[in-house]
């Protein structure tokens, strides 16, 4: 089964209603099951799950200290995550660079070489 | 500039910000974090009535928000690298290209040396006319042997003529692309490495929201099965409550929770899948 066929399964055995599916299968049947596309297909069932809890009268956990505590790892984490892609990103231009003038460099001293050799002969 | 402040400098959610009560607590953590400017301001001046009201996000939309400008961030990066690659291998072609090129323009040079080589065959053959004449009519034997000799000189040095410019042709060809595989190869590698990299931290960023929200969702849910059991006890401690009613409301609840446990598990399921290329993916490969 392909990931547009898996999707369609996953949504058709969900308590959403036809009405909140169709407009998902349209999409899908569009633009393919993406990355993209399954990101905010998994918001959009957070968003049905929030709804739930707020129709039973649970509060939000905005301001749970858990939550809060969570929240506070996980922008540390981000920042991490962060610092390393800037440092990889970094890295690469450097080499790209590095690359380009020993390329540069080789084929002068080819060229060079050829020159010479034709000279000689 | 911090990165968080850096992130959430300016931009709101995407489908607007939601007016929500935040506690002291959760002002001083945002405070912490440098993000207090993150607050639009009231438009319009303080007495518009609606400069009152302040919109504000939730932690759960900050986190969304929060995740998708990290992702934001890291496919930037990539982006950029790409670019970087794609300039640099824009180059290398070009300098293979130039390579070729030159090594064409040898190898036509060899041209000089065919011409000497035919040139010698044609001196040689003129001399060998001449030594025919004094072989057969002159000196029979010692004509015979330098003729003999001289087509054996003529030959090699065509055919040595020919080597030269044949070899001069593909040492030249062989230099120029072994220099530039030489100059590919470690930023190929690092290239496979970096864009090896940048997916794994988009993975990284996905998986830590994707925590973040499973944790928020197990609270609430805790929370629920907290005031379920509360409602349940103060109905039990109604002299009139009825099993009925109880049994009703314990149905609902059970009804309510059992959707919720399905969503999340479709969550997970469309979590594991394998997405299909963006469009713009599908073309770049069939461009490839």
């Amino acid at each position: 089964m392909d990931t547009k066929a898996q999707v369609i399964s996953i949504l058709s055995g969900t308590s959403l209603t036809e009405e909140q599916k169709s407009p998902w299968l349209k999409r899908l049947e569009q633009e393919g099951a993406t990355r993209n596309f399954l990101d905010e297909l998994v918001e959009f069932l957070q968003e049905k799950i929030d709804e739930s809890f707020d129709a039973e009268g649970v509060p939000s956990v905005d301001n749970d200290p858990e939550v809060k505590q969570a929240y506070k790892e996980m922008v540390q984490k981000l920042d991490v995550i962060d610092k390393e892609v800037a440092e990889e990103t970094a890295k690469a231009e450097k080499q790209i660079e590095q690359a380009q003038k020993q390329a540069s460099k080789d084929l002068d001293k080819a060229q060079a070489d050829a020159l010479s050799a034709s000279i000689k002969s | 500039m911090g990165f968080f402040k850096k992130v959430f400098g300016g931009e709101g959610p995407k489908n607007g910000p939601r007016p929500i009560d935040r506690a002291p607590e959760f002002d001083a953590l945002l405070a912490e974090e440098g993000v207090n400017q993150m607050e639009s301001s009231p438009k319009g001046g303080a007495s518009a009535p609606e400069a009152k009201e302040t919109p504000r996000l939730s932690l759960r939309e900050i986190g969304q928000q929060r995740k998708e400008q990290t992702k934001g961030a890291v496919s930037k990066a990539a982006s950029r690298v790409g670019e970087r690659l794609g300039g640099f291998f824009g180059f290398m072609k070009k300098a293979g290209s130039a390579t070729v090129d030159y090594s064409l323009a040898m190898a036509t040079s060899a041209e000089p040396y065919k011409r000497a080589a035919s040139a010698t065959a044609e001196g040689a053959k003129v001399f060998g006319e001449a030594l025919k004449f004094m072989a057969t009519e002159v000196a029979p034997e010692a004509g015979r042997r330098a003729l003999e000799g001289t087509k054996s000189a003529g030959k090699a040095v065509g055919r040595g003529t020919a080597e030269v410019a044949k070899t001069v042709g593909r040492g030249l060809k062989e230099a120029g692309t072994f220099a530039l595989v030489e100059a590919s190869m470690p930023v190929l590698k690092g290239a496979a490495h970096t864009v090896d990299f940048l997916e794994g931290r988009v993975q990284d960023c996905r998986n830590l929201y994707g925590a973040f929200r499973n944790k928020m969702d197990a609270r609430r849910e805790r929370i629920a099965e907290e005031k379920r059991a509360a409602e349940y006890q103060r109905l039990q401690s109604e002299a009139n409550a009825s099993d009925t009613r109880m049994e009703q409301m314990r149905q609902q609840m059970e009804v309510e929770m059992q959707k919720r446990q399905g969503l999340r598990e479709a969550m997970a399921q469309l979590e594991a899948l394998e997405p299909q290329p963006e469009p713009e993916e599908q073309m770049g490969a069939m461009a490839a």
